[in-house]
């Protein structure tokens, strides 16, 4: 049984339209997993010094939502989890300070071993303070 | 009252699920700060109000209703489609992203292929039912497609680079150490130390995905779809990839039709299009 010629006329419909067209809807060539670089940040809070997730911190107080910024030339693809941590300190925005104290960072994903570690180097994007979720 | 077949409920499922996720993405922002397309020539903002969004939820869910059941299911897909546009017009509007939702792609994309496919069967004076295996043809290419086109897209900007064991191995263990502690959060862990592991994942993923085209055999339909099926876990299991829709969709378009499902009978006659053989 040979191919299907509606089937054949969609496909390549679709893939010419996403080859001349790009990225416009509801064409698109799916590029958004097509870069894979293995240099890459990832965000970390530090809670007394040890690595720890923000939702379990309330009023945060010197860290803001603005603050979760990744600098320029900074090689990242969490950006989702950026946003969470961004919507939990505008959530959690304290104006008075907290009992601990708090720094949220980047860390590069190292893969130069083999496996991935994280990197002891820490850029540092805003300290502060914070109290423990109960 | 028609029965639905799981194909059509699955594309109007799609359909009403871009508008779902959209509304986190884009509720309480009140305005589109990115306009692109529609948005910079007509005032969409109404729609990112909470009042806006609960209304087009409504109207979504009753286009979607209306395409399942085929009442009126040619006005019901186009305005299916027009509010899946609208969704992927306000996600990138208020996010200043160059692709939306991948759920919005799929059931775009899905949704012109079925709209194209009636108004060529139309056009060529198909019968209602031969009409219906047409465009449901036309619809299960354009998935074949939207699969290649995704594999085109890694070879051409990384080539087999892509399939790079500790660069998979690295997002994995982001996925470990930055999603939510869950039941799979060991096991991303323990996957993101073991690079050949990673490296043959995603040579299968890539080669997956190139391999859309065997859609195009009505005979590979169903073997493609479990490939898919396979595509999904995994990158659910992996890298907490949830594109729920796609894998189901790839085993409804396979099993099931977009016109009218067959009548029960006993026989078990089958040449591969599941319930869409009889045309």
């Amino acid at each position: 049984m040979g191919a299907s010629r509606a089937t054949v006329i969609g496909y390549a419909a679709y893939a010419a339209g996403a080859l001349v067209f790009g990225e416009v809807w509801p064409f698109s060539r799916f590029p958004m997993y097509a870069h894979n670089e293995r240099d890459s940040v990832v965000p970390v809070f530090l809670v007394d010094g040890v690595p720890t997730r923000p939702e379990a911190m309330r009023h945060i107080h010197g860290c803001r939502a603005e603050d979760v910024e990744v600098p320029p030339h900074t090689p990242f693809r969490v950006g989702w989890r950026l946003d969470e941590i961004r919507a939990h300190f505008r959530r959690e925005a304290a104006d008075t300070p907290g009992d601990v104290p708090v720094t949220l960072g980047l860390a590069m994903i190292r893969t130069d071993l083999g496996e991935p570690t994280l990197d002891d180097q820490l850029i540092v994007l805003c300290t502060g303070t914070a109290r423990r979720a109960p | 009252m028609k029965r639905p077949s799981a194909a059509r409920v699955a594309l109007a499922a799609s359909a009403l699920a871009s508008w779902l996720f959209t509304v986190p993405k884009i509720g309480g922002v009140g305005a589109l700060p990115h306009p692109v397309g529609l948005a910079r020539l007509l005032p969409l903002e109404a729609f990112a109000q909470p009042a806006g969004l609960a209304l087009i939820a409504c109207v979504q869910a009753s286009l979607a209703v209306a395409f399942a059941l085929r009442w009126r299911e040619d006005l019901a897909a186009a305005g299916l489609w027009a509010v899946v546009g609208l969704s992927a017009t306000m996600e990138m509007s208020v996010r200043d992203i160059f692709m939306p939702h991948l759920e919005t792609m799929l059931a775009g994309g899905l949704l012109s292929a079925w709209i194209a496919g009636r108004l060529s069967a139309r056009r060529m004076g198909l019968d209602a039912r031969a009409g219906d295996a047409w465009a449901h043809d036309m619809v299960v290419g354009t998935f074949g497609a939207m699969m290649t086109l995704a594999a085109m897209s890694k070879l051409a900007a990384s080539g087999l680079a892509w399939t790079d064991g500790p660069t998979h191995c690295a997002i994995v263990y982001e996925h470990a150490l930055l999603g939510p502690p869950g039941p799979l959060t060991a096991f991303r862990a323990w996957l993101s130390h073991h690079p050949a592991l990673c490296a043959s994942g995603a040579t299968g993923i890539l080669f997956a995905e190139l391999f859309g085209f065997c859609l195009m055999w009505p005979q590979a339909r169903r073997a493609y779809a479990w490939v898919t099926v396979g595509v999904f876990v995994a990158l659910a299991g992996a890298l907490a990839i949830f594109e729920v829709s796609w894998a189901v969709l790839a085993l409804a378009l396979a099993y099931s039709t977009l016109g009218d499902p067959a009548p029960r009978q006993g026989s078990s006659g089958d040449d591969g299009r599941g319930e869409s053989a009889a045309a």
